[in-house]
């Protein structure tokens, strides 16, 4: 059964950005317990209202800041497993002796800007620091157009996200679809998803 | 025809404004410190080794080693370039910082800041457009600890998959 989530969307294009509801980082978000602790991965750069909102909870919050680092990853330079984990390393500082588990990875709308030929490698890396029972969280862009760059996003107090975007400008879009999305994140499997207004699909997926 | 002295009035007040806001920020965190006296590293200044002492701290040189002022704060200027595990009561970064900080109260990363590290304080702060890589522990505070009714322990076992509509 599918239906478009038109009611459960808000979408308000402000000055400093459009703002989504965002469903289903939210039912994540609550099914946390505040009493456990959880390690997250946040892809983006830092984001001061995203540490406010992640502050209620017991966690270790991983600040990678490696949009550009794994956007700009190719296959012609990082020629050899060697270079790309070591390119890998430097972009999510994940090293072995950090020994994080981690239980959700914000990975936002970058699954349509890293290379297809990067993915394997990327999800390979990430493995060992990640719990069995992850979950992974994306937004993966349907219309033949996207934004150049990937956003910035913002959890906001009001559970609802911001999104900004450096440039206007856009380019083509992947439009990965559920099965391109198992063959590029596997082992992970979509476990939720759900359409946005705008042609943004928002995913959880979970191993 | 130009008004000079609307200009200079124009100039002095905005200046005015600007060290107003500049004092506002260093008093913001230099209240909690127990003693009067802040110390600085000016900016030719390059230290090797471990920092510690009984006074505030103002970082505008090169520090690489380890500094301890528990108890007091620790502010590193847009020219400081720091390479040092930081243990302070607040750390105020608007230069450049790689290790590890451990603010018994708060830590905050100005937009001119850059840092590379983990954080450990109940209290963090990251202005736009400050850059940060590395980890941050947080505990819950009390207060913001709020579940929406009929939201708590939902499971995200779902097996509805909601796709797009063909």
């Amino acid at each position: 059964m599918s239906f478009l989530a038109k009611s459960s969307i808000k979408q308000s294009t402000q000055q400093a950005g459009d703002t989504t509801s965002s469903p289903l980082l939210f039912s994540l978000l609550d099914s946390l317990d505040p009493e456990q602790r959880y390690e997250i991965l946040e892809t983006c750069s830092p984001s001061s209202s995203t540490i406010d909102y992640l502050s209620r909870y017991r966690c270790k919050l991983y600040i990678s800041n490696s949009s550009t680092e794994l956007t700009t990853m190719n296959t012609e330079e990082l020629d050899s497993p060697h270079k790309l984990n070591r390119a890998l390393v430097k972009a999510l500082n994940l090293y072995k002796n950090h020994k994080a588990q981690l239980n959700v990875l914000l990975l936002w709308d970058l699954p349509n800007y890293i290379q297809p030929d990067i993915f394997p490698a990327l999800i390979e890396y990430l493995l060992p620091h990640v719990s069995k029972d992850a979950i992974l969280h994306c937004y993966i862009h349907t219309s033949s157009l996207m934004p150049e760059q990937p956003g910035q996003y913002h959890i906001l107090e009001d559970n609802s996200v911001r999104i900004t975007h450096q440039a206007p400008r856009t380019r083509t879009c992947p439009c990965y679809y559920q099965e391109a999305l198992h063959k590029l994140m596997n082992p992970f499997r979509v476990k939720r998803s759900i359409l946005h207004t705008n042609g943004t699909q928002e995913y959880l997926l979970s191993r | 025809m130009i008004d000079m002295k609307q200009i200079r009035d124009n100039v002095s007040s905005k200046m005015k404004t600007n060290q107003q806001e500049e004092l506002q920020k260093y008093n913001e965190i230099k209240q909690p410190s127990n003693h009067g006296s802040t110390a600085t590293i000016g900016a030719t200044i390059q230290i090797k080794g471990e920092v510690t002492g009984n006074e505030d701290l103002i970082i505008d040189g090169h520090v690489e080693g380890n500094i301890n002022l528990k108890g007091h704060n620790v502010i590193i200027g847009k020219n400081g370039r720091v390479h040092a595990n930081i243990d302070a009561n607040n750390i105020v970064v608007e230069g450049e910082l790689n290790g590890d900080m451990n603010g018994e109260e708060k830590v905050i990363i100005r937009e001119s800041g850059n840092a590379h590290g983990n954080i450990i304080s109940p209290r963090v702060t990251l202005e736009d457009g400050a850059m940060f890589k590395g980890s941050i522990e947080m505990e819950p505070r009390q207060m913001n600890v709020v579940k929406k009714p009929g939201t708590a322990g939902e499971s995200l076992d779902s097996k509805t998959v909601n796709l797009k509509s063909s």
